[in-house]
């Protein structure tokens, strides 16, 4: 309890934090060491685009971890959301909470349209086939049918978000920190109803076609329903994540949605940890953050820039075999850790039980280095 | 009707590229059931082997060599990388070869820089003085329709490929066993069958033909690091298209991508082609959900 | 009588959940063991660790005098013993004589892998009138004989079999444990069978083991097990 009170704080707060001196030389000392990037007006610009993050991830989540649909062209909706706020905003006087609620019902729908379809495809061909709207999602916007609207390549330019000078506001924030609550707010909320929506009935029908569709079948789950469903609210997150990411950037063209920011959605969700709301929620800290970090990593220990990519792929890899179940799924595991787990843990750790693991690894038995017939020592003990 | 006559030729010539890649991409998730995102990276990074071998040997040595190293490459990593990650979740597995990707994609940006690299055409494509004759010379020509001799030279390695691979999978015990294996990997077991080298051979087999197909991308573009991301991308929609698990099917849908796209690009707005393109392609799999030539998915309780 | 297989005090388990829990057992060349036992019991695992499949996490397992607790499955193979699968297990997409070829993998002495074909053929007529079909359209009968034929190739000299009976007809299962007993008696093969259904097991064993809850309940000669009253009550009646 204590604990989500000092965190609602910390979020209330946080936009001021770089304001107080102490705090902001603080801040700023975080970022010098860890290349996060928290601190200063730069530092509230990353939680804001953290926020937008955050509805998307969560969104996909949804569809992925709970309903268990991969979908590789998640950015699509993302991109159907921003322009539908932008188009709304740009051409017509739509006030914001508008624009955002008709981009949330708009790609909501787009979802809907998408998941019947797609109904009777699973894993890798599912994949692909939400890849391929991802890899046409440029190209459709681009195209001289629709650029009246979208205009084209260029994309849209909206006016920066300035503090409304209703009721005052602007005596109390910047832009900068109207952007975060702007964005924080919903994120926040929607960030809640997601974690009361996946432990409600809908959720656990999502885990039960997750793990066996026909189980669920059996257990009177409208598959079909169900499957579109998750479709449809994932899409709806998108959507007001796209909206919000609009309204942030004030700038959308079809260059910002790539198919590998689709793909790397589904990284962090999968290392934050899938079927999980802490999960989405560190995979959009990973988001927003892992660059920065990346970067100051590469800079400690030295290695060459242009690698920087390759040590984000060891880190992923390693991460996938030592945490199967994403960071979530290693914190879930310490928090159930007792001594007696953690004295095994040590004893598992002895350099005897390691070497023979090490022994017992495929790449040892291919160099002859594995155990054959004798028999290992480390094993008989227990 | 020359004219689409032309078109299907030159759909098909961008498509056999595709389809070795696909060939790449089916032979790993026959296998493994595992979708390899690295495949295009993993074959930009050997090409990058052929080019240095160039420096120092006549191109058929070297192309024959850097299969035979990316061979290597492949079953090294099924072994060190994926073996940790085989019993975890499905999704696990493609963020591991997604890791890949990015490593792949990193040291070879370190290794040899971000500029694109001259490659020999194909009428370098000696030992000395002898050359390979189908890559050389004039277009082919009949009629109005013309393919390069580079392309059917493309085509050609492709369908050799499938040839080769046809008869080591149905006529040799080792791809007996590697067919067994991607069936019932326990029963290969109980064969006597090794199967974890049956798998680090299947990623083999698959580096190998990816390397092939990196060769044959950086004679007809440039070779660079990026060349192979537009190309995996059709790669896999030619894998899917022909159904996953059949090698066969990987070929028919490689070319089929390159000509929807090319017909695509013609008869219905050259500003949306990969849109139509894709279009078809998602219609076929709704249409058919595990690919045309795929085998149907038997999901237990 | 020579041991083939010497099972010493083994425990295994899947994970946290204990299969075996200390299983000692016999079999001498040319025997067969019948292997009984409720759902759950440890008879498959039993196998299963036989074949490597599964890695004791103590005890000890030897074949022929020689430790192979630790070897790896495909090596079990190379040394002598096949398993029948429950559940038979067979390639489904490959054809008959795929399939038996694949049982004689580990082997390089083809003139003989072509006389053991034409053995196999002869104890299972049907399986080479079906050479060439898909192993997927056989019948459930078929589909055991050819999953008996499979591990035959091999030239196993212990043979496990789980549950041949499974899901086959009466009349069938009837003929299928004609053939095993005949096979043991020809080939002087080793035998452990797991069934279900107890008295056909003891009907071709010369003696068996009742596990219980991953251990040894009790271990007799066929003929006093088919007497005694708690198998009777099990799994005789």
């Amino acid at each position: 309890m204590i604990g989500w009170v000092l965190l609602g704080l910390f979020l209330l707060f946080f936009p001021y934090l770089h304001t107080w001196p102490a705090a902001s030389s603080f801040l700023d000392s975080v970022d010098n060491t860890t290349g996060l990037g928290i601190g200063g007006t730069f530092g509230v610009f990353q939680m804001t685009t953290l926020g937008v993050w955050l509805v998307i991830l969560t969104g996909l989540n949804i569809l992925t971890g709970y309903s268990g649909q991969i979908s590789l062209g998640h950015g699509a909706f993302v991109a159907a959301g921003a322009y539908i706020t932008a188009i709304l905003l740009d051409q017509t006087a739509t006030p914001l909470v508008v624009a955002i609620l008709a981009a949330a019902i708009g790609t909501a729908a787009i979802g809907f349209a998408i998941g019947i379809p797609s109904l009777r495809l699973t894993g890798p061909y599912l994949a692909i086939a939400t890849l391929a709207i991802i890899v046409s999602m440029p190209q459709f916007l681009k195209w001289d049918k629709v650029s009246e609207w979208t205009k084209g390549s260029t994309g849209i330019d909206l006016p920066s978000a300035d503090v409304p000078t209703f009721l005052g506001l602007d005596r109390f924030m910047d832009d900068s920190q109207w952007l975060y609550y702007s964005v924080m707010v919903p994120a926040v909320i929607m960030t809640v109803l997601a974690w009361n929506l996946t432990r409600s009935r809908i959720g656990r029908a999502f885990i039960a076609l997750r793990d066996s569709e026909i189980g669920a079948q059996q257990m009177g789950v409208n598959v079909s329903l169900y499957k579109t469903l998750a479709f449809a609210i994932s899409a709806l997150y998108a959507g007001v994540g796209g909206g919000l990411f609009a309204y942030t950037q004030d700038f959308v063209s079809p260059d910002s949605f790539g198919i590998f920011q689709s793909i790397e959605f589904l990284v962090v969700i999968v290392i934050g940890g899938l079927a999980s709301t802490l999960g989405s929620v560190l995979a959009a800290i990973f988001f927003v953050y892992q660059d920065g970090v990346v970067l100051r990593l590469a800079e400690l220990i030295g290695f060459p820039e242009r690698l920087r990519w390759a040590f984000f792929g060891v880190g992923l890899i390693l991460i996938m075999i030592v945490a199967p179940n994403g960071v979530a799924g290693l914190v879930q595991r310490l928090k159930t850790l007792r001594p007696a787990t953690v004295l095994e843990m040590l004893r598992q750790a002895r350099p005897s039980a390691m070497i023979s693991r090490l022994r017992n690894h495929p790449l040892a038995e291919r160099l002859g280095l594995g155990r054959r017939d004798e028999h290992d020592p480390g094993d008989e003990e227990s | 009707m020359e004219e689409f006559a032309q078109q299907v030729v030159t759909g098909v010539s961008i498509g056999s590229i595709y389809a070795i890649i696909a060939l790449a991409i089916v032979l790993i998730y026959r296998s493994t059931s595992v979708v390899n995102f690295a495949q295009g990276e993993m074959a930009m990074f050997t090409t990058f082997i052929t080019w240095s071998f160039l420096l120092r040997m006549d191109f058929w040595p070297a192309f024959l060599l850097t299969i035979v190293v990316a061979f290597f490459i492949g079953a090294a990593l099924e072994i060190v990388v994926m073996r940790p990650v085989e019993r975890a979740p499905h999704l696990n597995s493609i963020v591991v070869t997604l890791g890949l990707l990015a490593i792949f994609n990193s040291v070879a940006l370190w290794r040899y820089g971000p500029l694109q690299k001259p490659f020999p055409d194909p009428d370098n494509w000696c030992i000395g003085d002898s050359c390979l004759e189908i890559f050389q010379g004039d277009a082919f020509t009949a009629g109005a329709v013309t393919i390069s001799r580079l392309n059917v030279g493309i085509l050609f390695v492709a369908l050799m490929i499938m040839v080769a691979l046809f008869l080591m999978f149905n006529y040799t015990k080792l791809g007996l066993a590697m067919r067994a294996t991607a069936l019932n990997p326990v029963a290969s077991q109980l064969v006597g069958i090794n199967v974890s080298r049956m798998l680090a051979l299947g990623w083999g087999l698959a580096a190998a033909v990816g390397a092939v197909a990196g060769v044959m991308t950086a004679s007809s573009l440039n070779l660079s690091i990026d060349m192979m991301a537009g190309i995996l991308i059709f790669g896999f929609a030619g894998a899917v298209l022909g159904g996953l698990d059949s090698p066969g099917g990987a070929i028919i849908g490689g070319l089929s991508v390159g000509v929807f796209q090319v017909l695509a690009g013609n008869y219905i707005d050259s500003q949306i082609d990969l849109m139509a393109a894709f279009a078809i392609i998602f219609i076929v799999l709704v249409i058919r959900p595990t690919g045309l030539f795929g085998r149907r998915l038997v999901r237990r309780v | 009588m020579i041991r083939v297989l010497k099972f010493q005090d083994v425990y295994a388990s899947y994970g946290s959940v204990l299969a075996l829990q200390g299983v000692s057992l016999k079999v001498a060349e040319g025997e067969v063991v019948a292997l009984l036992g409720a759902n759950g019991a440890g008879k498959s695992s039993t196998l299963r660790t036989i074949s490597g499949l599964l890695r004791p996490s103590k005890g000890i397992v030897e074949f022929e005098g020689r430790r192979i607790d630790r070897t790896a499955p495909e090596r079990i193979v190379q040394m002598g013993i096949s398993q029948v699968p429950e559940g038979r297990q067979t390639f489904t997409e490959l054809t008959v004589i795929e399939n038996l070829r694949l049982g004689a993998y580990t082997r390089r002495d083809g003139r003989a892998v072509k006389q053991d074909l034409e053995r196999v053929y002869t104890y299972f007529p049907v399986l080479a009138e079906r050479r060439r079909q898909q192993a997927g359209l056989l019948s459930g009968g078929e589909q055991q004989m050819l999953a008996i034929g499979r591990a035959l190739m091999a030239k196993p000299r212990l043979l496990l079999l789980d549950e041949p009976s499974l899901g086959l007809a009466p009349i069938l299962v009837r003929e299928i444990f004609e053939i095993i007993g005949k096979i043991s008696k020809e080939e002087g093969l080793a035998i452990l069978v797991v069934e279900q259904d107890a008295s056909l097991a003891l009907g071709i064993a010369s003696h068996g083991y009742v596990l219980e809850t991953g251990t040894v309940a009790l271990h007799d000669t066929a003929d006093n097990l088919k007497k005694s009253d708690s198998v009777r009550r099990a799994y005789l009646e």
